[in-house]
């Protein structure tokens, strides 16, 4: 993305445990300004603990979170409303209609814009005078959206947006948040375990695995990184230091990732995501 | 702040306003209600009654609505990703119900006040202490409620066990509730108490205040409100299977304690006390004359008798003189809250009969080990049969004389020996016989089996009958797993129809002469009827004596009360009222017995030559 690079949110070897099980151990991610980021990793990988701990919902046993370029345990009130956030599961109030639950929202920030809120309301459809006892799931993060978004945040937190929306509602609710962050340079973080959407909405994918982060950057690098080796070439890959991946690829290559420098002397094959992504987050040796 | 206090209060508009009506209401009712008992001009009276009434269940609604209702409904978890922190979401909560439950005590207070003014003028004194004191208490009962809703659904058990808790740590020591927090800030007092400010309880009511807020608001936080919102989700029907285990566990476990729990002796701060090996006699009174020699024989005889029974120890005995009482004649007493057993008998007069009288204390004796429990009907002849075994065993001086009174008694109840079912029905034999004959019938038996089988049979019959030491329910389940027929078996080797048939062979073989005797002593019948009269009624009844005493001899009417499906009252429970006979003579009670009451009836002629009450047939008769 153009004008970016400046980190906006970093996490440095975050740790969370619930329970003695440890869901996050070290993850490190960086956020630049302006950029849409998709967070991808399976169920259970940690990328809504990753969320709420940013949001100070829970709060990380380990490690560190730079937000807007401070140090911080938990986001201030002051961060919070620089910060638009869409949860997974909406736990709104369902005896307020959309407007009052606007009103009540809206009261918590000071740049809140109710033409803006109404007009989101308008695009995604969804009734402004409606109790949101009588919406739908779909409807609900949709509202949601839009009370992220009517107070203009810098920073645009999305927890597995499209789970469970229709392909139509989807694909509106994503070119909203598209659209939102191209036309008010509005950086994006959102998690998904949807291959398709990080590959066509995200400007920078981090792949998430066992509570760390397996892969930080563009898909290109990504495809320049991860590669398919023929058996022949296997040896002469591992010579060169490059490391092994879990997964094969249907054709039963081995998958390896290194610098892109070292991929020179090595016959290999591009990967689309999809592919690079289970190969690296496979247990076993799998075939892809 | 001011959206979080908005959004309560448009949330929660309808529950405040109807709350506010339900104060309005109260109030109006309490003001009446003192107009009425005349004691509304005194002071803050409605405060008082309001507090009381009103203050917790307003803290219990707002509670339920402020705290548990957001977390059960997972709303939190919203507010939690707005730019608002968890403290002031509780705090604004917290505020709001004790600003609420405290505009409604002020509300009740002008009411009272306006009361006050119009009768005899108010001091801003006495408004400030009567504020102060109701105040304070509000919070805490505000916050004890508070704190009980971030308890979600385990509330109600931590409530109900700290009630519980409360009420054992002052009933089992010196603390006076009364004198402490709001107990004595909102008493009695409160309404007329001008100027005493109680400094101490005050801050004591604002400490707990703080504490409990404090601990509200800890478990709001703690773990990022998580632990909150679990405790606020409904039970899970496992979780609700082992709650009611384990309550009905507790229940139980103090219930068995409970039983074990003796209470302190009774005190007789003057009086001298017979240590034996496992017994206590306490002569109260009539140290005089030969009381002292009857104390000492009972300790000893209670001595034997509980060495003989493998008791580990007997119920300390109070033994009082009463010159007033005939010689024949005792007296049970009962203390409130303390062990023991108090016995009156005329210890001095010169008929006095020590093994009567040990017979009796016996009979009284062996109740209280049984831990209130109710004798299995077909083994509780052993127990009516075993104080005259015991006083007239072998080797007694008094054993002949005594002997022949009671094999009397037992031919005259059943000259060839009893039926099955009047064993296995013993309770209705006894109403049928008299308390004494019966007991003389249930002794030939034991003596039956001493011949046949040897006083060890005996032994361990009475042993095991009279097991002491047991909970009531190990004792049922005990009877009901081991019926009187294994038992007799088990015991003395004696199969229930070979003891019956021996037992009429003994009684058949009793020389000719003692059983003419017996067949000559009279025999009662009686018939009764409700004898109207004006609320309450007596009851008429006609006497046939067989054959028939001179007329002019004294016969004695028993009469109880029994509840409504009692099946049998126990003769302690009788009144009796001594009647003089005539021939072909009706009768009317002294006694008036309430409309749909059921009494028991009877007619009991003693028997000099048989030294025995003998009975008419124990008779049901409900009044109209």
């Amino acid at each position: 993305m153009l004008g970016m690079q400046q980190p906006i949110l970093q996490t440095i070897d975050l740790h969370r445990s619930f329970g003695g099980t440890p869901v996050l151990r070290g993850l490190d991610i960086s956020v630049c300004e302006g950029e849409i980021y998709g967070l991808l990793g399976r169920n259970g990988a940690g990328k809504t603990t990753t969320l709420r701990s940013i949001m100070g919902i829970i709060s990380a046993d380990r490690g560190k979170i730079a937000l807007f370029g401070d140090i911080v345990a938990a986001p201030t009130n002051a961060q919070k409303r620089m910060i638009g956030f869409v949860s997974q599961e909406q736990h709104f109030y369902d005896w307020m209609t959309c407007r009052v639950l606007g009103d009540f929202v809206g009261a918590l920030y000071p740049t809140w814009d109710l033409k803006e809120f109404v007009r989101l309301l308008n695009a995604l459809d969804v009734p402004l005078s409606r109790k949101v006892s009588a919406l739908s799931v779909g409807m609900k993060r949709k509202l949601g959206l839009a009370l992220a978004l009517a107070h203009r945040p810098q920073l645009l937190i999305l927890d597995e947006p499209t789970a469970g929306l229709d392909p139509i509602a989807r694909r509106e609710f994503l070119e909203m948040v598209q659209q939102q962050a191209r036309d008010h340079g509005r950086t994006t973080l959102f998690s998904t375990h949807r291959i398709d959407e990080a590959e066509e909405f995200a400007d920078t994918i981090g792949i998430l695995e066992g509570g760390r982060t397996l892969f930080e950057g563009p898909l290109e690098t990504l495809q320049s990184t991860v590669r398919a080796v023929p058996e022949d070439q296997e040896a002469l890959a591992e010579e060169l230091g490059l490391e092994r991946m879990p997964g094969k690829t249907r054709a039963g290559d081995a998958v390896f990732r290194g610098d892109p420098e070292k991929w020179d002397s090595v016959s290999s094959a591009a990967l689309d995501l999809e592919r690079a992504f289970i190969a690296m987050t496979t247990k076993e040796r799998a075939r892809l | 702040m001011r959206a979080l206090v908005t959004k309560e209060l448009r949330e929660h508009l309808w529950v405040f306003f109807g709350l506010t009506v339900s104060t309005l209401l109260l109030t109006a009712a309490l003001a009446f209600r003192a107009h009425v008992d005349e004691d509304g001009v005194g002071g803050f009276v409605l405060v008082h009654r309001f507090f009381w009434t009103a203050v917790p269940l307003l803290s219990l609604a707002l509670g339920n609505r402020l705290v548990v209702r957001e977390y059960r409904s997972m709303t939190q978890l919203f507010v939690e990703t707005l730019p608002v922190s968890r403290v002031a979401m509780i705090s604004v909560k917290f505020w709001l119900g004790l600003v609420f439950i405290s505009c409604n005590l002020a509300f009740v207070g002008l009411v009272d006040m306006a009361t006050v003014l119009y009768a005899e003028g108010l001091s801003p004194t006495f408004v400030s202490v009567v504020a102060a004191k109701a105040l304070a208490s509000a919070a805490l009962i505000w916050s004890l409620f508070f704190l009980l809703a971030f308890l979600g659904r385990y509330r109600w058990l931590i409530f109900a066990a700290a009630v519980v808790g409360l009420s054992y740590i002052t009933s089992t020591t010196e603390l006076e509730l009364s004198q402490h927090a709001l107990f004595a800030l909102v008493d009695s007092r409160l309404a007329t108490d001008q100027d005493t400010v109680p400094w101490l309880a005050l801050g004591e009511t604002l400490g707990i205040t703080a504490f409990l807020a404090g601990v509200a608001h800890g478990l709001g936080l703690v773990r990022e409100g998580s632990v909150a919102a679990r405790l606020a989700q409904e039970m899970s029907q496992r979780e609700k299977i082992t709650l009611v285990g384990l309550a009905l566990t507790g229940l139980l476990a103090f219930m068995v304690l409970d039983e074990h729990e003796e209470p302190a002796p009774y005190e007789a701060p003057r009086a001298e006390a017979l240590a034996r090996d496992g017994v206590l006699v306490t002569l109260v009174s009539g140290s005089h004359g030969n009381g002292q020699d009857h104390a000492e024989a009972l300790a000893d005889e209670l001595s034997e008798l509980r060495a003989w029974l493998g008791w580990k120890r007997t119920v300390h005995v109070y033994l009082a003189h009463r010159f007033s009482l005939d010689p024949g004649v005792y007296q049970r007493g009962y203390v409130d809250d303390a062990s023991g057993l108090i016995v009156r008998a005329n210890l001095t007069h010169e008929d006095f009969d020590p093994a009567d009288f040990h017979a009796w204390v016996i009979a009284q004796l062996i109740e209280g080990p049984q831990n209130k429990r109710v004798f299995t009907e077909d083994r509780a002849w052993v127990r009516d049969g075993f104080p005259n075994y015991w006083v007239s065993r072998q080797g007694r001086s008094r054993d002949l004389q005594r002997g022949r009174a009671l094999l009397l008694g037992a031919l005259y109840a059943v000259p060839d020996g009893p039926e099955p079912e009047m064993l296995r029905d013993w309770f209705h034999t006894s109403s049928q016989l008299g308390p004494e004959v019966s007991a003389a019938l249930a002794w030939s038996g034991l003596r039956v089996i001493e011949r046949r089988r040897g006083a060890e049979a005996v032994q361990h019959l009475v042993r095991d009958v009279l097991k002491a030491g047991r909970s009531t329910g190990s004792n049922v389940w005990r009877d009901w797993r081991r019926p009187q027929a294994r038992v007799l078996q088990e015991t003395t080797g004696l199969e229930t129809d070979a003891l019956l048939e021996a037992w009429g062979e003994e009684l058949r073989s009793v020389e000719p002469a003692l059983r003419a005797e017996a067949s000559a002593l009279p025999r009662i019948t009686a018939t009764w009827a409700p004898s109207a009269g004006r609320g309450a009624s007596r009851v008429g009844y006609t006497v046939d004596i067989s054959p028939a005493p001179a007329s002019g001899t004294a016969f004695t009417m028993h009469a109880a009360t029994a509840e409504p499906l009692q099946p049998t009252v126990p003769y302690a429970d009788f009144r009796s009222t001594t009647t003089l006979w005539k021939e072909g003579g009706s009768y009317r009670s002294d006694r008036a017995f309430g409309s749909g009451s059921r009494v028991m009836l009877f007619v009991g002629l003693q028997v000099d030559s048989l030294g025995m009450e003998v009975v008419s047939p124990q008779h049901a008769l409900v009044m109209p």
